[in-house]
């Protein structure tokens, strides 16, 4: 365990800390949405358990080889080499998927002025994607309504692959999801995101609300993916190093980088049987803190951030699929003149009762400063999703969080529409 | 970002990609012309079942099979409509299916359900079945013994 030396200001800094480290895990809880693209599904005339397991959003392996490709179907000729399917889309139309949510739900715990129960309007999502040409390929997540009722450019990136089915080199940029796996942030099938690989901190640090490895970011990625298929069966390679603009001061994407140099992730995957995978990340970053010196005592302050961890899931009897992550990581800031060690875990199990219809249980861990005693956030999250059709959700889901022995617990019966 | 220059951000983005995709998906072509797309089309509109009640029960084990592993990707009354009667042809099909990346079929899974497609033919598609193997002239007689071989009472129709 590395705390570091800590200044004053740290220690009074803490219990402030924990509530900041309190709303975020909160705020992690908050309903997330769909990625699920039924126009890739129109367009290529499948089905969507081509592409997911055991339900939208979350890609099965040929899902993320499509993705990875510039969705370019993984597909085989008649002597069964892999070959990639492309279907370009015309128009927005054909390309794009509007996903809306709509929610009820009771919380234990609210903010001043709120009520325990209320319906929510969720975020409206556009999602567009599409191979253009015989290298390229393109896509867009914006969001015309968030929770909040504001408008958000989510993502919009540009990718160019190059070489041969089986060993592809793949460079994109934009404003770009990093993270290459996507079971634990974007490909969750639980309302609620995990802990450890979300993209809202937990980890305030000093004035700095702390870094989220879930976040989209503005950079660029460069890769290689290597598949070998045989007798219908694949194993895919991923290797894949990125420079990013990273965070600003308030934790959010930074547009332009906001220190001398970029942040760099650097992600392995391996993509083995129809489903399961295993990976590691290492992710090294910075940020500056009040650029214009408007605190006591005043910056600019810099902060510089390590994430690294491992994850991977394995699907058992064709039903049950186990994921879990490990994220540990370490923030050094000159505001506080010291180290703060973070380390967060999560163990998820979906279960597939039939077909369409889907019970998961969650098990959260995180140590937001393991230098502090007493702070550690532990989560329950029981959720159940039946798929009406292609293109309606309905869910159920219990979360219990228990913070720094703190209890609080929150209801969500969520509708989900996806075209 | 602001929420305004966010938007203006967006939309133009929208507009420069799919803009761009429009030109490009003229230039890539289709990978499904119009007339297989209305061929699958008809055909994923039809019988969605098979009355196997009348089956041998290993015939009724390799439609549940077919039933379970055809309907991943595509309809299954893809396959139950297809115009596909010979052995061969099903041999063909099935082969490609297997090799499709986490296709999920083993060696067994394919025998099984080529074994239960071929039958089917021969006793719900005979009329199909019958045209198809009078157009053959040198492999008629190893797609009868192959129909044989697994309906030992089909009879050249």
């Amino acid at each position: 365990m590395d705390s570091g030396t800590r200044s004053p200001r740290r220690q009074p800094a803490i219990s402030y800390s924990l509530a900041l480290a309190g709303l975020a895990a909160l705020a992690a809880f908050l309903p997330g949405r769909a990625d699920a693209i039924p126009a890739y599904a129109r367009r290529y005339d499948t089905k969507c358990e081509t592409c997911h397991f055991p339900m939208p959003p979350r890609l099965n392996n040929t899902g993320i080889l499509f993705r990875r490709s510039g969705f370019r179907l993984p597909d085989a000729d008649d002597k069964g080499n892999l070959t990639l399917n492309a279907v370009p889309a015309h128009s927005i139309g054909e390309a794009a998927s509007v996903v809306a949510n709509f929610a009820g739900r009771f919380d234990q715990v609210v903010n001043p002025g709120e009520s325990k129960s209320t319906m929510e309007f969720g975020e409206v999502v556009l999602l567009a994607g599409t191979a253009v040409g015989e290298h390229l390929s393109a896509q867009t997540t914006f969001i015309p309504h968030t929770e909040e009722g504001t408008v958000e450019l989510e993502g919009a990136e540009f990718q160019a692959n190059y070489g041969k089915p089986g060993g592809q080199w793949s460079i994109r940029g934009g404003l770009i999801e990093p993270n290459l796996w996507q079971k634990g942030t974007h490909g969750t099938i639980t309302l609620a995101g995990n802990l450890a690989l979300s993209d809202a901190s937990s980890v305030p640090v000093g004035s700095f609300p702390g870094f989220a490895i879930g976040h989209n970011q503005v950079g660029m990625e460069g890769g290689y993916t290597y598949t070998r298929l045989h007798n219908g069966k694949s194993c895919t390679t991923m290797l894949s190093a990125a420079v990013l603009n990273g965070v600003d001061e308030t934790g959010d994407p930074a547009s332009r980088n906001t220190t001398d140099g970029a942040d760099v992730y650097f992600q392995a995957i391996q993509l083995f049987g129809a489903r399961n995978t295993a990976g590691a990340f290492y992710y090294k970053g910075r940020t500056l803190i009040d650029p214009l010196g408007l605190l006591l005592p005043p910056g600019p302050f810099r902060d510089h951030f390590s994430r690294y961890g491992v994850m991977g899931n394995y699907v058992f009897l064709d039903r049950l699929d186990l994921e879990a992550a490990f994220a540990d990581g370490k923030d050094h800031s000159d505001e506080i003149n010291g180290n703060v060690v973070s380390r967060g875990a999560f163990a998820q199990a979906d279960f597939q009762i039939r077909d369409r219809w889907v019970a998961d249980y969650r098990r959260d861990y995180y140590d937001p400063d393991r230098g502090v005693g007493d702070d550690l956030i532990r989560a329950h999250t029981v959720s159940t999703t039946y798929q009406a059709d292609d293109n309606l959700f309905f869910t159920v889901e219990y979360n219990q969080i228990n913070e720094a022995g703190t209890l609080s617990h929150g209801f969500i019966g969520n509708v989900r529409f996806v075209y | 970002m602001s929420h305004a220059r966010t938007k203006t951000v967006g939309v133009v983005s929208f507009l420069v990609a799919f803009g761009w995709a429009a030109l490009a998906g003229q230039a890539a072509g289709e990978a499904q012309s119009p007339e297989l797309k209305a061929h699958l089309a008809k055909l994923d509109a039809g019988a969605k079942t098979i009355d196997v009640s009348k089956y041998p029960d290993e015939q009724k084990a390799g439609y549940k099979l077919f039933a379970k592993k055809c309907s991943k990707c595509h309809t299954i009354a893809r396959p139950i409509n297809s115009d596909f009667v010979l052995p061969a042809q099903w041999e063909r099909y099935i082969k490609r299916m297997m090799y499709k990346p986490n296709s999920q079929m083993n060696d067994q899974d394919g025998k099984t359900i080529y074994k239960f497609l071929v039958y089917d033919a021969s006793v719900r598609k005979t009329e199909a079945l019958r045209k198809a193997l009078h157009e053959l002239t040198d492999e008629r007689a190893a797609a009868v013994d192959k129909i044989k071989a697994v309906n030992p009472s089909f009879t050249m129709p």
